[in-house]
């Protein structure tokens, strides 16, 4: 589900936009942390990449993790 | 989850901290409860994934995936765990208050100076219509030591 939701986000994949989609194609709420772990361990089976954005200040100077959506789903390695 | 990846995710909240509309302090409260559950979300992977017993019908037994899948039946039936939870309570409270009694009554020795030797002195009254018993105070025992 959580690489459906990185496809549905298309160009600008995120975790808030990735647990955003999830929340509006699902009946409940789901919790933020299974996002981030599922994210980590979709990107440590090399299903998809993430890389680091450069900081905003809108986001109090932290960089965003973005997941480019060619690499959803795709071996990287 | 290394310390670049925690940042984004900090990154991520103070972002949607800062589109919610509400108070700063309900706000801030938003800000730090949704911060722990993920950090108790990767624990409990940590845990779950460190703790797995390899059988070769499942990879995911063991305590930590027991643990988990717990958790989330608990979270799934609201009721039950409300009313479990209340029963927990009221037996902690009614065992905690009962030993508080046990302690002071029973165990806990009186606040005085050689408290052993205190002792009860008690005067009696044999007479044809029966016998009356008291408890003798300070000047009755100063009169009868006279």
């Amino acid at each position: 589900m959580v690489l459906l939701a990185v496809l549905q986000t298309r160009d600008h994949a995120y975790g808030v936009s990735i647990h955003e989609e999830l929340e509006r194609h699902t009946v409940r709420g789901v919790a933020r942390g299974a996002v981030y772990m599922t994210l980590d361990r979709l990107e440590k089976k090399g299903l998809l990449t993430s890389m680091l954005s450069e900081p905003t200040a809108e986001r109090g100077g932290r960089a965003t993790r973005c997941v480019p959506q060619w690499t959803a789903g795709l071996p990287t390695r | 989850m290394d310390s670049r990846i925690a940042d984004s995710v900090i990154g991520d909240l103070e972002e949607l901290r800062r589109r919610r509309s509400g108070s700063a302090f309900r706000n801030r409260l938003w800000f730090w409860t949704t911060a722990l559950g993920i950090l108790f979300h990767a624990v409990g992977r940590r845990i779950a994934a460190g703790a797995a017993f390899r059988s070769p019908r499942s990879a995911s037994n063991g305590i930590g995936g027991d643990f988990c899948h717990a958790v989330r039946l608990l979270r799934q039936h609201p009721g039950f765990t409300t009313t479990a939870m209340l029963i927990f309570a009221l037996g902690i409270g009614a065992n905690t208050t009962v030993f508080s009694v046990v302690r002071a009554v029973l165990l806990r020795p009186l606040p005085y100076h050689e408290p052993e030797r205190l002792v009860f002195l008690w005067n009696g009254l044999e007479t044809r219509q029966g016998s009356s018993h008291g408890v003798m105070t300070g000047r009755h025992v100063a009169e009868v030591g006279r």
